[in-house]
């Protein structure tokens, strides 16, 4: 019996193949080959290919369960980008992979813990909504944390 | 397009807030409520300090306060149980009117530590005291519906617990009239439950929580000369106690218990200054030894390490396996491999001018969390 073969569609209209049986480590994609055989093309209208591609090679790892945990944590080392991570934590999230995604969004925080205000606003594109004085007010409220 | 992208950001947004702010350390989340309005709040809710306190207390990683004793005893220290070789932070002040001279560590929980206060070294706490050492958040106990003995010190019995369907944290005291009291940090109120049953001589100083239940190490009266021990659990739902028995310990002399859960199982560690060999006191190695003991899920013992060698204790367990850190009152630290049974030394503290000696109180181990003592 040869293996099913699924084929998901990204974003930017890419198509990748990847077998069912490997495809459902996705919740996502369990419950869409529940519902409905998912015969022909899955679309995933929020993932980009690039990150598309990583997900892909995430659920072709070949790792024995005992090596796992290491392997998730090196895959997303290697991925050690923060807009690169974000998007690869968003497609995980949506994907519904809880283990990428919790390395994903643990990576991230790691990588943000020690950052400066500046740095954690510039990386995560966050605009700051408080003047120079309420800033300064606040800095002293949370003294203990800088 | 312009939606799309406006919708992609507010999906990131909400990963950000719900998926990744959760994994930051609490230091952090203090720093970052400065980022922007919408942090601020989200960092504030119960929700989110929940979340956080969740990764915290699966991470199992503590901190150890430390005091100093040079006058007027009023700066702390900690030091991280996972990276000892770091050595201690930077010193801080005590956010109460205390001195560490007059406090004793009476129990710690989701990094709230409580604290007792007896300035005048009588045989009760003027004050008790919940505090958050990494937030400087504390609050007094009231003394609303109080006894006397809910604040006496000789043989102390007390353990701090949180309820989840109450949304309260509490503070069960248990005395040696065999009389039980709970305080709720969410009613600032005393009351007292039904009596625990069990006629014991001493409660020993050390309570953990695991499973909404409590566990309480306690010497037992017994008409001969042998001490005994055993253990009360107290179901922090139903609010009864039980008593179960405690790992057989001969009749060395024990002089320091310390019950704690490492990875979802109770362990005992009881040290000795020396050992009874044949109706002698016998110091083994010219020391003593501690013992570890592991509770398994039907309540019985089981020893998993003895060791020749006597140290202060405080006994922390470490993340990387069977490991365990026993600090020396100098302030060194010591890392104890269980299944080699070999010990080295990984921290050494010179006492400075500003600091003195350090002192080590008893249950000081916290996890450092953002979970505030006033509601």
């Amino acid at each position: 019996m040869s293996k099913k073969t699924l084929t998901l569609m990204s974003k930017d209209k890419q198509l990748f193949n990847i077998e069912e049986h490997l495809a459902v480590q996705s919740v996502t994609i369990r419950n869409m080959v529940k519902e409905d055989g998912a015969s022909s093309v899955i679309p995933l209208p929020r993932v980009d290919s690039e990150t598309l591609a990583l997900v892909i090679e995430y659920l072709n790892r070949q790792q024995a369960p005992e090596e796992d945990e290491d392997y998730v944590k090196k895959f997303v080392d290697e991925r050690g980008e923060i807009p690169t991570l974000l998007e690869l934590a968003q497609a995980a999230l949506d994907l519904d992979i809880k283990k990428l995604m919790d390395a994903a969004c643990m990576k991230v925080a790691d990588l943000i813990k020690d950052f400066t205000l500046e740095e954690v606003r510039e990386a995560l594109r966050i605009e700051n909504d408080r003047t120079p004085e309420e800033e300064k007010a606040i800095r002293d409220e949370f003294q203990w944390a800088f | 397009m312009k939606t799309m992208a406006k919708r992609s950001k507010q999906l990131h947004e909400e990963m950000l807030l719900f998926q990744i702010l959760p994994w930051l350390p609490a230091r952090s989340l203090g720093r970052f409520k400065c980022v922007c309005k919408q942090w601020r709040s989200f960092l504030t809710t119960p929700m989110f300090t929940k979340m956080h306190l969740h990764h915290v207390n699966n991470q199992n990683h503590h901190k150890q306060l430390v005091f100093s004793t040079t006058k007027p005893c009023k700066y702390f220290r900690t030091i991280d149980c996972e990276t000892p070789e770091v050595g201690l932070s930077a010193n801080r002040s005590l956010p109460f009117k205390a001195n560490c001279e007059e406090m004793s560590i009476i129990a710690s929980l989701n990094g709230l530590v409580c604290i007792g206060i007896d300035p005048l070294h009588t045989c009760r706490y003027s004050d008790i005291i919940l505090w958050n050492p990494l937030t400087g958040g504390y609050k007094t106990l009231s003394k609303d519906n109080s006894r006397f003995n809910c604040f006496t010190i000789p043989a102390r019995g007390y353990g701090l617990y949180y309820s989840s369907c109450e949304d309260d944290y509490r503070l069960l005291r248990v005395t040696l009239l065999n009389e039980a009291f709970i305080y709720s940090f969410k009613y600032d109120s005393w009351r007292k439950v039904e009596s625990t049953n069990y006629r014991l001589s001493k409660y020993l100083d050390s309570s953990c929580l695991l499973n909404e239940n409590l566990y309480l190490l306690a010497q037992s009266n017994t008409k001969t000369s042998l001490r005994s021990y055993s253990i009360l659990r107290f179901n922090t739902n139903t609010e009864k106690f039980t008593e179960i028995a405690a790992p057989s310990l001969q009749r060395d002399v024990w002089c320091c218990f310390s019950l704690t859960v490492v990875s979802g199982c109770v362990y005992l560690c009881a040290s000795t200054k020396g050992v009874y060999k044949g109706g002698k006191l016998d110091f083994c190695d010219g020391s003593g030894k501690f013992d570890l003991w592991k509770m398994d899920g039907d309540e019985e013992w089981t020893k998993v390490a003895s060791i020749c060698e006597f140290y202060q204790p405080f006994h922390l367990m470490m993340k990387n396996g069977n490991r365990l850190v026993v600090w020396g009152g100098s302030g060194n630290a010591y890392e104890v491999d269980l299944g080699m049974k070999t010990t080295k030394k990984v921290s050494t503290y010179t006492p400075t001018p500003t600091d003195g000696p350090m002192c080590f109180l008893w249950r000081g181990k916290f996890v450092e969390t953002i979970v505030s003592p006033n509601k």
